[in-house]
């Protein structure tokens, strides 16, 4: 009797995946473009671009699915399908090396055309990865990655949001000297660790500083010893300001608060606009965002989809894949972040009909000034400006 | 009905239930081959299968023998991790994949002794130790690296195409755990002594010794394991084969090993497991399901066949 219920359960097990794979067709998941659009628009089936005329799949690698920027990306994404004819397949949080393998091989497998490296734990050897299964690959940047890469037919460079790490680091130490801070707290994420983008950070902002400022570090990243150590450096006397790498908002406005010290302390962050950081502005619970402009992510589906066509070599110069990036925004005021935030959750920053004039089948004259042009327009006074 | 009817029919239904595993094997496959339209079992898919397929089973093979035992093993993520990333450091500090290779088989033996003390001398439950001492393997790993978040070794492993190694670490090593379990004293004293060690110690079977052996022969695997972990990723961080544990662990029991261990404890339960669960997670991937939904069918998959498999063989076991 008790075996044949280990029979049944293996035919359960059979009937659990059917289920699941049913679903998967008119739902599509959780990880596709589609369940993003079911998401905002429930009433109407999801509008699909026309070009190109097959849909291409794209793999998007991702290090946290849940975090603001992600969600914010993913439905940039889901607007500009209405467009384009591309579906996106996102990883999981992707932890370690073998998981970033995995993902990899199942975007080979799923059929994935381009793989978009948002995040990358094994750096060159995950671009070689997706080059090795025929993808193409966008994304992720590193200079010894780009010059290994650079003339590869699948390796199609990127536009960096925001530009590099180390001028978001000195703005955020220029704001302290402008006000005149001297006793600032400064939260430095994976710097200590050695991760690039945050050691870069910190530099820029120890460069911009000098040598006025007292400067309580707290290392690592949200956890039982991050808590304790940003407790004892809220306690530190005469605490003009609390400067944050990452995510301000989330982890220093509330103990800031809790701590009796909203008036007295600033607080200036690295993240990227929405609603909350719109909110904090309207109740002075931040003073300055040092936001990425997040609809350069964008760039991605027009470059892919030329490659695809076979146009990849419109966007290169000499064969070698273009490396450029935009403006990061530097916000302090409410009004700008209201209207920042009006752009990115209205039409986007660049719409759907000006990242067209990248693809080649759109526009034959396309080329890397057409991308160096629009790239332009990203800046925080043209995106004011509109 | 005779008696001899009787027993004939329950010989035959005990033959086709044992071959249930395999059964189910074979019926995942053929339901994603048909969902995928034939996509899950192309020539392209079947490599990737190989390379997600591999190293759970390296470590499952290796874990029959400690779950023959009556040990679950907790810590085999830290011991990969570990072992992987001493090795690593070896190989980037001499420019040699020989002693990367040399050095990760060193240290994956050198923890499993230690594990195999561990659990020979203390009268504490094996799965907390190990559970323990997983965690305290992967802090001693991430204090070895240092600064560093990744150590990349891909300008020393060249190897591009692992169709091959993989096959014969596989074959390899199933051949040698199978010879060792189902033909020496070794394996039979480990069986013996996961059914009931009370009655193992009493025939005069030195417990220590096995208990030792088992998880030695577990750290085979998992040297193996992190050794294909190196060669695939080129990279290893501190989070390397975190999951690994949990895989086995659902690979195990698919496959068809009671979680107590003893007489019904099957070599083969590692690698049909680890195929099983391989083949499900592929083709849920290539049906695009999200990987919040496969972790939910693997729950319900895991705790059932635990349910099931814990209600057959208890009752047949001899009072401890």
């Amino acid at each position: 009797m008790k075996k044949k219920l280990l029979s049944l359960l293996l035919g359960l097990s059979i009937a659990v995946t059917l289920v699941g794979c049913g679903s998967s067709n008119s739902d599509s998941g959780t990880s596709t473009t589609e369940a993003t659009d079911a998401a905002t628009s429930d009433s109407s089936a999801a509008i699909t671009g026309t070009y190109p005329e097959e849909k291409i799949l794209i793999g998007v690698e991702l290090y946290d699915p849940t975090e603001s920027e992600t969600l914010a990306m993913q439905e940039y994404f889901a607007k500009l399908s209405e467009t384009y004819n591309v579906e996106f397949k996102y990883s999981e949080a992707i932890a370690d090396a073998d998981a970033e393998m995995k993902f990899v091989e199942d975007c080979a497998m799923a059929g994935c055309k381009g793989y978009f490296g948002y995040y990358n734990v094994t750096g060159a050897q995950l671009i070689q990865s997706v080059i090795d299964y025929e993808m193409y690959f966008y994304g992720y940047y590193d200079e010894a990655s780009y010059e290994e890469f650079a003339g590869d037919p699948y390796y199609l460079g990127c536009v960096l949001a925001g530009g590099n790490e180390y001028d978001k680091g000195k703005a955020l130490g220029d704001w302290v000297v402008a006000n005149g801070y001297k006793n600032v707290v400064y939260a430095n994420g994976g710097a200590d660790f050695g991760v690039g983008q945050f050691v870069d950070r910190q530099q820029g902002f120890l460069d911009a500083i000098g040598d006025d400022v007292t400067v309580t570090t707290v290392g690592g990243f949200p956890g039982d010893q991050f808590f304790a150590d940003q407790a004892a450096a809220l306690s530190t006397e005469g605490l003009e300001a609390v400067v944050a790498s990452f995510n301000g908002l989330d982890f220093w406005a509330q103990p800031i608060a809790s701590a009796g010290l909203t008036d007295k302390v600033a607080l200036a962050t690295i993240g990227s606009v929405n609603e909350t950081y719109l909110s904090a502005f309207e109740n002075n619970s931040v003073s300055l965002l040092v936001s990425n402009n997040i609809d350069t992510y964008g760039f991605v589906i027009p470059i892919i989809c030329n490659a695809v066509d076979g146009n990849a070599n419109a966007l290169k110069t000499e064969g070698k894949a273009p490396l450029l990036s935009t403006d990061f925004w530097i916000v302090n005021n409410a009004d700008d972040c209201k209207k920042l935030y009006e752009v990115l959750s209205g039409e986007g920053v660049f719409t759907a009909e000006q990242l067209m004039t990248l693809s080649v089948s759109n526009n034959p004259q396309a080329s890397l000034a057409t991308l160096e042009e629009l790239a332009k327009t990203g800046s925080i006074s043209a995106v004011l400006s509109k | 009905m005779s008696k001899d009817n009787i027993k004939k029919i329950i010989l035959n239904k005990e033959k086709v239930m044992s071959a249930a595993p395999i059964i189910g094997l074979v019926l995942v496959m053929l339901a994603f081959a048909v969902l995928t339209e034939g996509k899950s079992i192309s020539k392209v898919n079947l490599k990737v299968l190989t390379n997600q397929f591999i190293m759970t089973a390296l470590v499952a093979i290796g874990m029959v023998y400690c779950f023959a035992c009556g040990a679950l093993d907790m810590s085999a993520g830290g011991s990969l991790c570990l072992s992987a990333i001493c090795g690593a450091l070896a190989g980037v500090k001499t420019g040699s994949l020989a002693v990367m290779i040399v050095v990760v088989i060193i240290v994956a033996m050198l923890i499993a002794l230690v594990k195999g003390l561990l659990a020979a001398y203390l009268t504490l439950p094996v799965f907390i130790v190990t559970i323990i001492l997983g965690s305290l393997l992967s802090a001693i790993g991430l204090v070895l690296l240092g600064d560093e978040t990744t150590l990349s070794v891909r300008y020393i492993v060249k190897i591009k195409d692992l169709t091959a190694i993989n096959l014969i670490f596989i074959i390899g090593f199933f051949l040698v755990a199978m010879i060792i379990f189902n033909y020496t004293k070794v394996g039979k004293a480990c069986k013996l002594q996961g059914g009931n060690p009370l009655a193992s110690g009493q025939s005069g079977i030195d417990e220590k010794k096995i208990i030792i052996m088992s998880f030695l022969m577990s750290g085979a695997g998992i040297a193996l394991a992190a050794i294909i972990t190196i060669l695939k990723t080129k990279t290893v961080t501190a989070a390397s084969g975190g999951s690994i544990g949990n895989d086995v662990l659902v690979a195990i029991v698919l496959g068809g090993m009671p979680l107590t261990g003893g007489p019904k404890s099957k070599i083969s339960a590692g690698i049909i497991g680890a195929a099983t669960i391989t083949i499900l997670n592929n083709g849920l991937s290539l049906c695009n399901v999200s990987n919040d939904m496969i972790q939910i069918v693997r729950g319900i998959i895991f705790i059932f066949v635990v349910f099931i498999t814990s209600m057959t063989y208890r009752t047949k076991l001899l009072p401890r």
